[in-house]
């Protein structure tokens, strides 16, 4: 049986079934990530100053993955074109690079941005003396307001208007989590996975007083608790905190008390960082940059992951034109595959175009 | 592109690499602005807002208008009325919300009369009390 206008256009819609079909569904993705920038914009509207951790993107990344979108986008149409002009081999050749670039773009956002994000942490303190005592631990040159109200302004507050409100202990100090004490006082590394810094065995990890005083009470399973967990020991936030420090040849300062580690500088964990010694009772809250961190983080996460959705989605059908029966189709009909090959490459055009928006959303401004 | 005139492909293709450079211009100059802050030298976030939506517009123009290839299509009225509707339907949708949320706001609405039913705004809130003083005055 033949399936009706899959290769010439209907009358009255002036369109092959299939492109109509796309445009209708483009139309329902539209209403949906419309809805979710919508969202994203009334709760940036309404969020309370220095409270939204847009700084904490990083930027370059961002655009490195806008360059690939667009190279794929260049790619697939005209990979389309080379139907149209009865190049078989020219289409598979192209198909290919477009699902290399779309491949680079998950790789980059799944091995690298989010695990980044998911083992750096955000620590606010109990009171402001302790908040000051650790800062002045994290910089280089001890505690200076001016640098902190520089940091903290660059990645909470862009339009400086909420430094006076916001209190010193509830304005975070952020790394990466390289060791911690148990309260027998015994250090453990909390190593890179494979090496690879960003994949921290310190995956996730959260803490609040009120929560660990609530776990403690009803016996339910924390990850301080599991581990038994005393004191933490830091690594402040490359080149934020410490600035100097990665140019520097001046032996590192690490963590008092700290048995495992020697003072010039050759722990495996570290990365070359100065290292701060941080109790548990010193700690208010401790979470990594996880959709639960902030409102920010988890608008980010809903967008970005749907948005990652849609490009293996669409890895997945570009994979399935490039499967030995697509020359079978060609062979039999070459309009109707040139013209599934032009839906294909419409919904990876609104892919692109979704992303359009949410680099300069999500990574700018 | 539709398939009931012949198209140059050739020509297509260049214009495609055309639109490839103009979406590469676009991102470096919204992350240059970013990076040199631009925004703040000319007056402040509005600017920064202003400035990355209208080289995103140009962005998508582009995209949808030769990638998409709708600037040629010939029988652009379906896709057209598809799109247009969506826009509207949403923009419509949106709206409501945003108006929802502007009456929502702290300080418009405190609570709703029991007996008219109507919201006591900071306006009615501070008649009444007005009028209850005058109240306490007469006794």
């Amino acid at each position: 049986m033949e399936i009706p206008y899959a290769e010439k256009p209907r009358e009255d819609t002036g369109l092959y079934n299939g492109k109509a079909g796309i445009w209708l569904f483009l139309a329902s993705e539209v209403m949906l990530f419309g809805a979710l920038f919508s969202a994203y914009v009334l709760l940036r509207v309404g969020a309370d100053p220095g409270t939204w951790s847009l700084g904490l993107m990083n930027k370059w990344v961002g655009a490195f993955n806008t360059l690939i979108l667009i190279a794929s986008s260049v790619t697939v149409v005209l990979a389309w074109i080379c139907l149209k002009q009865d190049d078989f081999a020219g289409f598979r050749r192209l198909q290919w690079w477009t699902i290399i670039f779309a491949a680079a773009f998950l790789v980059v956002k799944w091995s690298y941005e989010w695990p980044a994000k998911f083992t750096h942490y955000d620590i606010t303190f109990t009171s402001n003396e302790v908040a000051r005592k650790h800062m002045g631990a994290a910089l280089p040159g001890g505690f200076s307001e001016e640098s902190v109200k520089d940091i903290w302004q660059k990645r909470y507050d862009p339009h400086k208007k909420a430094w006076s409100d916001v209190e010193l202990k509830d304005k975070p100090l952020d790394g990466h989590i390289v060791g911690y004490w148990d309260k027998e006082g015994k250090h453990h590394e909390v190593g890179a996975v494979l090496g690879v810094p960003f994949w921290s065995k310190a995956w996730l990890w959260r803490f609040s007083q009120p929560s660990e005083k609530k776990a403690d009470e009803a016996g339910t399973p924390t990850t301080f608790r599991k581990y038994n967990i005393a004191a933490i020991e830091l690594a402040p936030a490359h080149g934020v905190w410490d600035k100097d420090r990665a140019s520097s040849k001046k032996p590192r300062r690490v963590a008092e008390d700290h048995e495992n580690h020697k003072h010039d500088g050759d722990s495996s964990s570290a990365h070359g960082h100065n290292t701060v010694k941080i109790p548990r009772e010193d700690i208010q809250r401790l979470t990594s940059f996880d959709p639960g961190h902030s409102t920010f983080f988890a608008t980010y996460y809903t967008m970005t992951g749907l948005h990652a959705l849609h490009v293996l989605g669409g890895i997945f059908v570009m994979l399935y034109h490039l499967l030995p029966i697509s020359r079978r189709v060609w062979t039999e009909s070459k309009d109707r595959f040139a013209n599934r090959i032009e839906i294909t490459g419409l919904f990876w055009h609104f892919v692109d175009l979704v992303w359009i928006f949410l680099f300069p959303i999500l990574y700018l401004l | 592109m539709s398939d009931d005139h012949k198209t140059d492909y050739d020509q297509l293709k260049k214009q495609i690499n055309a639109v490839g450079i103009v979406l590469i211009v676009g991102t470096a100059l919204t992350f240059a602005a970013d990076l040199f802050h631009v925004a703040d030298h000319l007056g402040g976030f509005g600017y920064a807002v202003l400035m990355a939506m209208f080289v995103a517009i140009i962005k998508a123009t582009g995209v949808v208008a030769v990638f998409m290839h709708i600037w040629w299509d010939s029988k652009l009225k379906t896709i057209s009325w598809t799109m247009l509707c969506t826009f509207f339907f949403f923009a419509g949708m949106m709206g409501l919300t945003v108006l929802g949320e502007q009456w929502r706001k702290p300080g418009n609405i405190h609570e709703f009369d029991a007996n008219t039913g109507l919201p006591i705004t900071k306006e009615s809130k501070d008649a009444s009390e007005n009028g209850q003083l005058g109240d306490k005055g007469d006794e």
